[in-house]
């Protein structure tokens, strides 16, 4: 008697899981996938010297995920997020969309690429054309791409989207200029004209650091439920750790173009293996004023991407720097075998 | 009643402008009502200061200044608007695409632009005139075919910094395609300065064509402001009033249209115009 029902209870969990895997394999898919990914720009007065915005770049974007992008200023989070839509076109390297290549899908169908990946920027005040009135801004966007048959429909669409991000009353805001909005109003309303498109991801390049800290909340709020109702992956561009922590799944360190670290968010929060996001993070405020903290010093300034040190990028600034650091290339590496990626040789000996 | 009063004081300088501009118009429209004389009529008063029967004087031929003045402004709106209208239209085109195109197509944009500022544009229309005779009409299309460079700077320069502005991008990440970008938002954010620089056209063609006329090469068949000046230029001492009223009417002419292009930037642009509601 006991056993039967033991028995079935384990038959009842083995297919419990089998469910739970086909879901995750079902939300594994990938849905952004970069490798090797290189923007270089070459300064107008000095051809011969090479800016490396990007220096070969690899991750992949799942379904619904959220990536967050962290590092300092001037280390290609924006180049990324600019190439990542195809605003830019990558010097090397290969993005793939749903597993087509970028370009070929900018050739075959520019509004398709559209369709797929959307950015929101981080000026939401220079977002919009301030001599049209929001109402058409966002109607003309469904026009563009034949969503809604008849212009009354659009406009119902419209008006319901702003309803349901909370901008109310929504007839009144179809009507107004973008110059009488806020900052918050007018990002909310970029987030909702990239997400009227159902895109596969979305690239949100520093979206609130320009919002005063009362709306900061809202809009991140906003922005992840209506990623999260149409299963859209996002990329978020920050240099806030607090927030990205808050809205990622995941959260990649950028160092000089280059990715040095990878992992769960929690993960590269809590216990960071990288030199470099130890430093970073340390760095950071704590909302708590009796925790001591002790940040890490790390001496100079990031140096330019026109002439970035060889061997590995942060050898010249970090602390347990050798000279196999500086002269051989680390690459992203797996040291604990958890999806935790990190690109230091000594990841494990300083942990 | 109100109404007007609200206008005025919501546009006053569009407001005056217009209306400066109206009488301008309607003075052009209504010459030989208005006029006490013909004027080409020749009279046995010569070199007459202003006076009751003359109220501008008259010219070395007896030839009422007045009656001039009120015939030649049609003479010059005409030639004025549609010469500076050819010219902002070419203009607006040609640095519109320039600027927010660049590459290749700016190069080659950027040396026609060039080649046409080099061309001597009033002996362009000299010989031009030489070549096939004066009229009115041809007078217009030479100076409107030979003073969009000006513009085309300038358009070429504002396409250029809109280019990089947040909604220009983001237009383009929406998948708007960017003929219909350079309509929608470059060519109406960046056309203010083309606005007022287009009534300072209209002022130089005016003078552009006094110009022609002063060397005896405008239409000899119609009295225009310039050929008035030009007269009198010989007896500034001795008969003033015979250039000084042309001169008048240029200026009043300009300001008209200097006070319609400000105005109208002021409403074209929503945020100067919210802070004059203020």
């Amino acid at each position: 008697m006991k056993a039967d029902k033991m028995q079935s209870f384990a038959q009842d969990m083995a297919a419990e899981q089998i469910e739970k895997a086909q879901e995750i394999r079902k939300s594994d898919k990938t849905i952004l996938q970069v490798t090797s990914l290189k923007k270089h720009y070459r300064q107008k007065n000095k051809r011969n010297v090479l800016v490396r915005s990007l220096d070969g770049v690899n991750f992949e974007l799942k379904k619904g995920e959220c990536l967050g992008i962290i590092g300092e200023s001037g280390c290609g989070k924006s180049t990324l997020g600019r190439v990542l839509i195809g605003l830019e076109e990558a010097t090397a390297g290969e993005i793939l969309i749903d597993w087509e290549d970028i370009n070929d899908l900018k050739k075959k169908n520019r509004k398709e690429l559209r369709r797929k990946a959307q950015m929101v920027f981080q000026n939401p005040f220079d977002t919009f054309d301030n001599r049209i009135r929001i109402g058409d801004i966002l109607t003309s966007t469904l026009k563009l791409h034949d969503i809604g048959k008849t212009s009354k429909t659009r406009k119902q669409i419209v008006l319901d989207s702003l309803k349901q991000v909370g901008l109310l009353p929504e007839e009144d805001f179809f009507k107004r200029y973008p110059n009488e909005l806020s900052g918050g109003q007018l990002q909310r309303i970029s987030i909702l004209r990239s997400m009227l498109l159902k895109p596969e991801f979305i690239v949100a390049d520093e979206p609130v650091s320009m919002l005063d800290v009362s709306v900061r909340a809202e809009v991140i709020h906003m922005l992840r439920r209506m990623a999260e109702q149409e299963n859209t992956a996002v990329v978020f561009i920050s240099h806030d750790i607090a927030t990205t922590r808050y809205i990622a799944d995941r959260i990649a360190v950028m160092y000089l173009g280059k990715i040095m670290e990878m992992g769960t968010a929690n993960e590269v929060i809590t216990s960071p293996m990288h030199p470099y996001t130890k430093a970073l993070i340390s760095n950071c405020g704590d909302a708590d004023p009796r925790h001591k903290m002790e940040p890490l010093k790390v001496k100079g300034e990031p140096p330019s991407p026109m002439n970035i040190p060889e061997g590995c990028s942060f050898s010249d600034r970090c602390p347990y720097a050798t000279d196999r650091c500086r002269s051989e290339e680390q690459t992203l590496h797996d040291f604990k075998e958890d999806g935790h990626l990190v690109r230091c040789r000594f990841a494990l000996q300083h942990n | 009643m109100k109404k007007v009063k609200h206008l005025i004081h919501r546009y006053p300088r569009l407001i005056f402008g217009l209306c400066m501009a109206f009488v301008l118009v309607i003075v052009a429209v209504l010459a030989p009502l208005l006029s006490p004389y013909n004027p080409y009529d020749l009279s046995d008063d010569m070199m007459v200061g202003p006076s009751a029967a003359h109220w501008f004087g008259t010219d070395k031929l007896g030839r009422d200044i007045l009656s001039m003045i009120l015939y030649g402004s049609r003479t010059s709106l005409i030639i004025g608007i549609s010469s500076a209208m050819i010219a902002a239209v070419i203009g607006t085109i040609i640095g519109a695409i320039a600027g927010y195109l660049g590459g290749k197509a700016d190069l080659i944009l950027g040396e026609i632009i060039n080649i046409f500022m080099m061309i001597p544009s009033f002996f362009l229309i000299l010989i031009i005139v030489a070549l096939f005779g004066s009229g009115l009409f041809k007078v217009m299309i030479v100076i409107g075919l030979t003073s969009w460079t000006g513009n085309a700077k300038i358009m070429r320069g504002q396409a250029l910094s809109l280019r990089s502005r947040t909604f220009v991008k983001a237009s383009e990440a929406v998948g708007e395609n960017r003929m219909k970008i350079l309509i929608k938002h470059i060519i109406p954010n960046g056309i203010f300065p083309i606005v007022s620089n287009t009534t300072m056209g209209i002022a130089s063609a005016i003078l552009m064509e006094s110009s022609l006329a002063f060397l005896g090469l405008g239409d000899p068949n119609t009295v225009s402001w310039g050929q008035l000046i030009a007269n009198g230029k010989a007896y500034l001492t001795s008969g003033w009033w015979i250039s000084f009223f042309g001169g008048i009417a240029i200026i009043y002419t300009v300001v008209a249209f200097f006070f319609i292009g400000d105005g109208l930037n002021v409403i074209l642009n929503p945020k100067i115009r919210n802070v004059t509601n203020v």
